[in-house]
């Protein structure tokens, strides 16, 4: 029987109490892979998620909120701007697409976004990527009372082609807020991974003029989503300066993505006190090893002492020993990968339920190794006190 | 050419006032191969000290043990270690198996150490001690008897020259205890093995040919019994 099978043989002896401390380790490495991994695939994916887009030109706030709710459709507008400042930054030349956003309304707490039809059809939210509507459907007609439903939205409000709907003021859904008007659904978005999929997009112009809205508001939108000219860059700048440093009416939240990776450092500190507490768990799980496998050789001074009579060296029982704590370790490893797996899909489906962006929790990460390295050390560090407890064993003592 | 020598070899412990005291000190004892002795002596008389330092669990103060041409005092404590894996089977007392190991197992752990897992051989003591029936029970579940007898194929399972057995027939009623002796000298003598047991029990030691009488071989055990008697 080799020194690795004696070790199995040991943890096998001892299930309940092994498979406690393996459960810490694995807890642990779930935890640390949680806060390291699926953090940074957030920032990816959500940095990612522009929707083909360099800017959101808003009414004068915070640049996150306005990128929140223009291309994420989080959180509420701060406010809305005129027509003719849409039509004036479409015009400019350093500007090769822009399309309004006026949101406001909602179906059943699903948010109406109003835009224009070329959006959907013409626009790519990805390199290669436009929106495709599902065979049977079409787009909107500009103007009309006419829906289309982005495939989560649809999916969750169990929308098909030729249904109809009344919209309800407000982001938040009032059954008392009833519009009067009545949408007819024309087609469902395929899906995109991207926002876009969690709204139901209709005419810019339904929204202006919906019943109840301010009739002095009919022309106005709540942001501009801006696509810049390949490599210009410069006119970033110069609309950052026109819109931000030299006038105080709009925000040009520029580039997009940077505010979204400002609002996740923001974030830092409570990331870093995620860690802190994955770094104790880690510890514990470490502390638990120690304390099953000391008592187990505690226990185990009768067979460590028959080991050394039938020939083993100090050495094989120090690495049985350890073997034990690498066993705890590794399964626990095992066990972290698959809950892991389980707690980041349950978060990932939330997040894509919540913000619409399909992250990839398996996406190559450093978290990936260094977890299962750092656990080895504590593994290693942890059985270090067991294993010389077994060394020191005295066979005669024990062998009474 | 005798398997075992031993020449003027001492072995002391220290007591708790850490003062230094001989439990073994004994001029001349040798073994030929094969050769079976009863050592016999009263409990706490050094028998068990005296199997340990023939084992190389523990190392002679003074004088030297050879065993195979292979003088242990000679050898660093792994280098003795190594030894008793490949040369030495013991039989304790209380038999000290593993209790959640199977049968083949305890026996497989009897070479693990040494030549390596040699399954076939392990089967075939386990078969020869008449326990082939019972090669997957765990040692817990098996009688008294049964257990010494898995004890012994342990003993025998790294092909030892020499085995040392220490009381082993101290926890048998006297029928079990006949038939384990008489099977541990067999199973010696057909792996061409020397033994050296270890009793109290003077009517196992008047069934061997050479008996010892511990307590006169080993000088410091007078000086014990003495220094008590003061």
């Amino acid at each position: 029987m080799s020194p690795i099978g004696m070790a199995a043989k040991g943890l096998k002896q001892r299930l309940v109490s092994s498979s406690i401390a393996a459960s810490s380790v694995a807890l642990s490495g779930c935890l640390l892979m949680l806060v390291w991994a699926l953090k940074s695939e957030a920032e990816r994916t959500f940095a990612a998620a522009d929707g083909g887009f360099d800017a959101v030109l808003g009414p004068r706030g915070s640049k996150l909120q306005i990128v929140l709710n223009a291309l994420y459709h989080l959180d509420e507008s701060p406010g809305l701007i005129r027509w003719n400042d849409y039509e004036r930054i479409k015009g400019n030349r350093a500007v090769v697409a822009a399309y309004p956003i006026a949101v406001g309304d909602n179906y059943l707490g699903i948010r109406l976004v109003g835009t224009a039809r070329e959006y959907l059809e013409n626009h790519e939210y990805r390199e290669g990527r436009q929106f495709k509507v599902e065979a049977g459907g079409a787009l909107f007609q500009q103007k009309a009372l006419e829906a289309v439903a982005g495939s989560q939205a649809a999916r969750q409000l169990g929308l098909g082609v030729g249904d109809t709907f009344h919209p309800y003021h407000g982001l938040q859904y009032n059954a008392d807020a009833r519009h009067e008007e009545i949408y007819t659904v024309t087609g469902i978005l395929e899906p995109t991974g991207t926002p876009a999929d969690k709204v139901i997009w209709i005419p810019v112009e339904g929204i202006q003029t919906m019943s109840g809205h301010d009739p002095n508001a009919a022309t106005d939108v709540s942001a501009v989503l801006v696509k810049l000219r390949p490599g210009a860059n410069m006119a970033g700048f110069q609309l950052d300066m026109l819109y931000n440093k030299r006038g105080d009416r709009l925000t040009f939240a520029w580039p997009a993505s940077r505010s979204i990776l400002q609002f996740f450092e923001k974030l830092g500190w409570f990331d870093q006190v995620l860690q802190a507490i994955a770094g104790m768990v880690a510890i514990i799980a470490g502390a638990g090893i120690t304390a099953v496998l000391y008592n187990a050789m505690n226990e185990r001074q009768r067979d460590i002492a028959v080991w050394r009579a039938l020939g083993a060296r100090r050495r094989t029982v120090f690495s049985i020993a350890l073997l034990e704590s690498l066993g705890i370790t590794m399964s626990g490893m095992v066990g972290s990968f698959l809950l892991y797996g389980m707690a980041g899909s349950g978060i990932a489906r939330f997040i894509r339920n919540e913000a619409g962006v399909a992250m990839d929790i398996f996406a190559m990460n450093a978290a990936f190794w260094w977890t299962p390295i750092g656990l080895l050390a504590i593994g290693l560090i942890a059985g270090l006190a067991p294993a010389l407890k077994a060394y020191r064993t005295d066979v005669t003592k024990n062998l009474i | 050419m005798p398997l075992l020598e031993i020449s003027h070899s001492v072995k002391r412990f220290k007591d708790e006032a850490g003062q230094s005291h001989p439990v073994i000190d004994i001029d001349s004892f040798g073994l030929e191969e094969g050769e079976q002795v009863a050592l016999k002596g009263p409990s706490g008389c050094g028998k068990t000290t005296f199997l340990h330092l023939i084992s190389g669990i523990l190392a002679v103060d003074e004088g030297s043990i050879q065993v195979a041409d292979t003088d242990l005092s000679q050898l660093s404590e792994a280098g003795r270690d190594r030894f008793r894996a490949k040369n030495i089977g013991y039989v304790f007392q209380s038999f000290h198996l593993m209790r959640d190991y199977t049968c083949l197992e305890n026996v497989e752990l009897g070479m693990s150490f040494g030549p390596g897992a040699d399954q076939k051989f392990a089967r075939s003591l386990l078969e020869r001690v008449g326990l082939e029936h019972r090669l997957d029970y765990r040692a817990s579940a098996l009688s008294v008897g049964q257990q010494q007898r898995v004890a012994l194929a342990r003993a025998l399972a790294n092909r030892p020259k020499l085995v040392l057995a220490d009381e082993p027939t101290g926890s048998l009623d006297e029928e079990n205890a006949r038939v384990a002796l008489s099977l541990i000298r067999e199973l010696c003598q057909e792996n061409g093995a020397a033994l050296i047991l270890a009793t109290h029990d003077q009517r196992i030691v008047e069934s061997f040919e050479r008996q010892v009488d511990f307590a006169a071989l080993n000088k410091a055990s007078a000086a014990n019994a003495g220094g008590l008697a003061q």
